[in-house]
């Protein structure tokens, strides 16, 4: 009788300890977040006609001020060079009543003045360290081409409506910083609304 | 029908031949070769039967994988395990002492190393982030269940699969503790 009581006492015992098992050993350790706010700006205009490009348009310092510290963020350092930090965005029309759908252009209809980008179901923007002015630019157009309404939105990536996520491109063992970043121009929604006419 | 009772008169006598020649055996010596072959991990137990199905014993492993290390260096991980050392206790669930399952309840001491983003000013007063390197020791209680069996009265094979917690420093060491192996031994 007792060794049975044993036997059960281990299990149970056993069987508690697996049932608590948990591990907080997952994730990524190299990553860090930054509060800032227009980094990002777009080009309004009062109007846009068919053949117009809506500009967007970065250029922010290596160096950042970060809430709550009186220096300045080194993230050129902080990322071990990071080469450029990349943002998506996109550009939809309406094409019923709240029904809207993405535009897609090819990439070599961009207007790629500073920086990179790429287009598919988003806007993939990289703003490319320039080591003269120790900035991150982005200067891309995206050309409008039929009437209607439109919206552009930083959403798709980014876990808020009304921020834009810019990450650090990633370099083996070295930190990278992801950046939230308030655009004004955008309504509560997160989009900015606008009509291209002929 | 008279062959097989034989056979398993016969076996029944090796069986208890076997039992009462490993009863008298009271020290043995493992090495884990799933873990070596796996994780890279160096481990070696010893155990000693005290008799009434109960047995203790130690662990002790040490670990370089490569696969964890660069893990840690590229930021997957936090910590990284380098050694543990685990005493236990175990019972054996089964009447036979050739071929039994036992649990075990086991506590450790474990160690590695631990990585934390800190913020650093440089000459020009200027703020970065980098990553500083650290030591962790931390101590943990488990459980673990296992099967074993004997050839020739010496030679071991068990398997064995157990986890706990780590329990005093957890902020930088892993929740989890881990004993799993496939164990050659030498009893006594």
């Amino acid at each position: 009788m007792k060794m049975k009581l044993l036997k059960y006492t281990c299990l149970l015992t056993i069987v508690l300890l697996l049932s608590n098992c948990d591990t907080n050993d997952d994730g990524f350790y190299n990553d860090l977040y930054l509060e800032t706010s227009n980094l990002v700006q777009i080009q309004t205009q009062p109007t846009f006609t068919v053949g117009d490009n809506i500009y967007l348009n970065a250029d922010f310092s290596r160096y950042q001020t970060e809430p709550g510290q009186t220096e300045p963020l080194d993230m050129y350092k902080t990322t071990g060079n990071a080469s450029e930090f990349s943002f998506s965005y996109v550009i939809e029309k309406e094409v019923g009543t709240d029904t809207w759908e993405v535009v897609t252009v090819n990439d070599s209809q961009l207007d790629i003045i500073e920086g990179d980008a790429q287009n598919g179901s988003f806007v993939l923007g990289h703003c490319i360290y320039d080591s003269v002015s120790e900035s991150y630019k982005y200067n891309v157009g995206f050309p409008l081409l039929s009437t209607g309404n439109y919206r552009l939105s930083f959403g798709y990536n980014s876990t808020s409506a009304t921020k834009v996520e810019l990450r650090s491109k990633p370099k083996p063992g070295k930190l990278v910083i992801n950046m939230r970043s308030q655009i004004s121009t955008l309504n509560s929604s997160g989009y900015y609304l606008f009509t291209v006419t002929n | 029908m008279k062959k097989l009772l034989f056979l398993f008169l016969l076996f029944s006598a090796l069986s208890q031949a076997q039992d009462s020649g490993l009863a008298a055996k009271k020290n043995e010596f493992r090495f884990d070769v799933l873990s070596l072959l796996t994780s890279q991990k160096i481990s070696v137990s010893y155990e000693r039967f005290v008799g009434n199905s109960w047995s203790v014993g130690f662990n002790t492993n040490f670990s370089n994988s490569s696969k964890l290390n660069d893990d840690f260096d590229n930021g997957y991980r936090n910590n990284v395990p380098k050694f543990e050392v685990n005493p236990y206790v175990r019972y054996a669930l089964s009447k036979s002492k050739s071929r039994y399952y036992f649990a075990e309840v086991f506590g450790s001491y474990n160690g590695g190393d631990f990585k934390e983003i800190v913020r650093k000013l440089d000459e020009n007063n200027i703020a970065y982030y980098t990553t500083l390197k650290s030591k962790y020791t931390d101590i943990g209680l488990g459980g673990s269940l296992g099967y074993k069996m004997y050839f020739n009265e010496k030679i071991a094979l068990e398997f064995i699969v157990g986890f706990g917690k780590n329990l005093t420093n957890i902020d930088k060491s892993p929740d989890v503790i881990s004993r799993v192996g496939l164990n050659l031994g030498y009893r006594f």
